[in-house]
């Protein structure tokens, strides 16, 4: 566990993910609108990332990216020292969204066993096991309209890890679950983290959420998106619910609400200045 | 099922009751039900006629319409160039396109066929199409992501997901296919539920009229229901969908 955070022994080994100097820009009826400007970061292997910002900051797109939905303008994407669609066609990446998206014509099972069978993976994990881990053991047969919200995701976690990619992308994979369940689902997640350590980028609404989980949260800014600051977070791990009582938790709240606010005041009512 | 017993019972009564109207126009619903009953294999041999062109033109039509919509969805050009074509064909009415295909198929079962296929193309096409298009795009990017190929795609994401559209197509082409037979019986034919109907009303054989246009609605129904059934036992999931389609 210690070893995670020794930074000297991952010092010789490739980035999981390097940005550099990426930008985006797509058409839209009134022109093009920049999504990314120059941006650039990395993640180091093992490490767990959250990306926040305010909405159409571009942090999907960076995803997109980095997944290989999207190619950039301009700059390189590298992931483990790869060109995106290298990395993809070894499966190196897991991606998972806000909904579960699964086929609802497919048991619970069988959804996660098709993304073994799509891309062929050879040193997959075991669906069922997978089904296990994420606590829905007795549920493979059933199918995903059977299970709720929370259930689901779980299960499109499950899914994300079956070809046992390095890296995992989520984009807000618990946004549209309620307070509860959501922070069930970060307890859920980061004992999945701490057992598999996988590298993570997250992308997040919720300042709550985002240092709760992450080692790191890197706070982008809006049109054109820019990274504004990145924070370390210096909680220690394995992190339970208790560590949201400590001073260390609300410094880092604090901070990150810091960084968030010039350019995005409460509520919506015009622009930052 | 009691409904339709039930106005059939009452036709019966107010018939008898106010003799109108006459029984040489509508014969009594007793006397068409002991009419169909007592030359039940006749009607079977013509119904059967009807229904074999229809099954024909159905699946060819289905075959031809899933086969142009995956190209269109695949291929702009497929898309660009065949739909205008195919909504134009679609745009001439039933009973002028018949004589075409008759002058151009012959009289035998191909014209009535090509009818029952024509009835059928549209609303499969339109529908798979949508259906096949219609797919979640972060499933596509899931896809993507997973390394599919697009015939997997294709296969595994895109076909069952336009099961609904596809059954909401075939709810109308199943009556339409033997509309369409039945039409061009109609117009030129020697057996067949169409042939039977111009031949009745030119006999003014109207007890064999109602039968026959009883048997073809009862069959037409039944077959309605069948895919109904098939759907729900095939897609159970479907009324689950979150508002898609």
């Amino acid at each position: 566990m210690a070893a995670n955070r020794d930074g000297a022994a991952r010092e010789d080994l490739e980035p999981a993910i390097e940005v550099d100097c990426v930008t985006m820009v797509f058409p839209t009826s009134s022109g093009m609108l920049t999504a990314l400007q120059d941006i650039s970061f990395t993640v180091r292997r093992g490490e767990f990332v959250s990306l926040i910002g305010p909405s159409g900051c571009g942090k999907s797109t960076l995803l997109r990216l980095i997944a290989d939905i999207y190619h950039p303008v301009s700059g390189v994407v590298r992931v483990a020292g790869l060109p995106p669609d290298r990395a993809r066609r070894a499966h190196l990446v897991g991606l998972m969204f806000q909904e579960p998206v699964l086929l609802p014509w497919l048991t619970v099972l069988d959804n996660v066993k098709l993304a073994l069978e799509l891309t062929g993976a050879k040193d997959g994990l075991d669906p069922a096991w997978l089904l296990g881990l994420v606590g829905l053991r007795g549920r493979e047969r059933d199918y995903p309209h059977q299970l709720s919200g929370g259930m689901q995701q779980r299960v499109a976690l499950a899914r994300a890890l079956a070809t046992n990619p390095q890296l995992l992308l989520m984009d807000e994979p618990f946004g549209a679950l309620d307070e509860l369940t959501r922070e069930r689902m970060a307890d859920w997640l980061l004992s999945i983290w701490e057992q598999t350590r996988k590298t993570v980028l997250f992308v997040t609404h919720s300042v709550p959420e985002a240092v709760f989980l992450s080692d790191r949260v890197i706070v982008l800014d809006s049109q054109p998106g820019v990274v504004r600051a990145e924070v370390e977070v210096t909680l220690p791990r394995p992190r339970r619910e208790g560590i949201k009582e400590t001073m260390t938790y609300f410094e880092l709240l604090r901070i990150l609400r810091a960084h968030l606010r010039p350019a995005q005041p409460q509520g919506n009512g015009g622009g930052g200045r | 099922m009691v409904v339709v017993a039930g106005f059939l019972a009452a036709w019966e009564i107010l018939q008898r009751l106010t003799g109108y109207p006459p029984r040489f126009v509508a014969p009594l619903p007793s006397e068409v039900a002991v009419f169909t009953v007592n030359r039940w294999q006749f009607f079977i041999q013509h119904l059967a006629i009807t229904l074999a062109e229809a099954g024909m033109g159905f699946l060819l039509g289905n075959l031809l319409a899933v086969g142009l919509a995956v190209a269109s969805v695949y291929s702009r050009t497929v898309e660009q160039v065949l739909m205008p074509f195919a909504v134009a064909v679609r745009s001439v009415p039933l009973i002028a396109i018949t004589p075409v295909l008759i002058f151009l198929l012959g009289l035998g079962w191909e014209s009535k066929v090509a009818v029952a296929v024509i009835v059928c193309f549209f609303p499969t096409l339109v529908n798979m199409t949508v259906g096949l298009r219609t797919v979640d795009h972060r499933l596509l990017e899931l896809m993507h992501v997973l390394n599919a190929s697009w015939w997997q795609v294709l296969v595994r994401v895109r076909f069952p997901s336009s099961w609904p559209a596809f059954f909401a197509a075939v709810k109308i082409a199943v009556p339409s296919s033997i509309l369409g037979a039945a039409v061009a019986e109609w117009v030129n034919a020697s057996a067949g539920v169409g042939y039977l109907i111009i031949v009745s009303t030119y006999q003014f054989n109207t007890a064999q009229l109602y039968s026959t246009m009883f048997l073809i609605t009862v069959v037409s129904a039944a077959l309605y229901l069948f895919v109904l059934r098939l759907e729900s036992w095939l897609l159970p999931w479907r009324r689950y969908l979150p508002e898609n389609l």
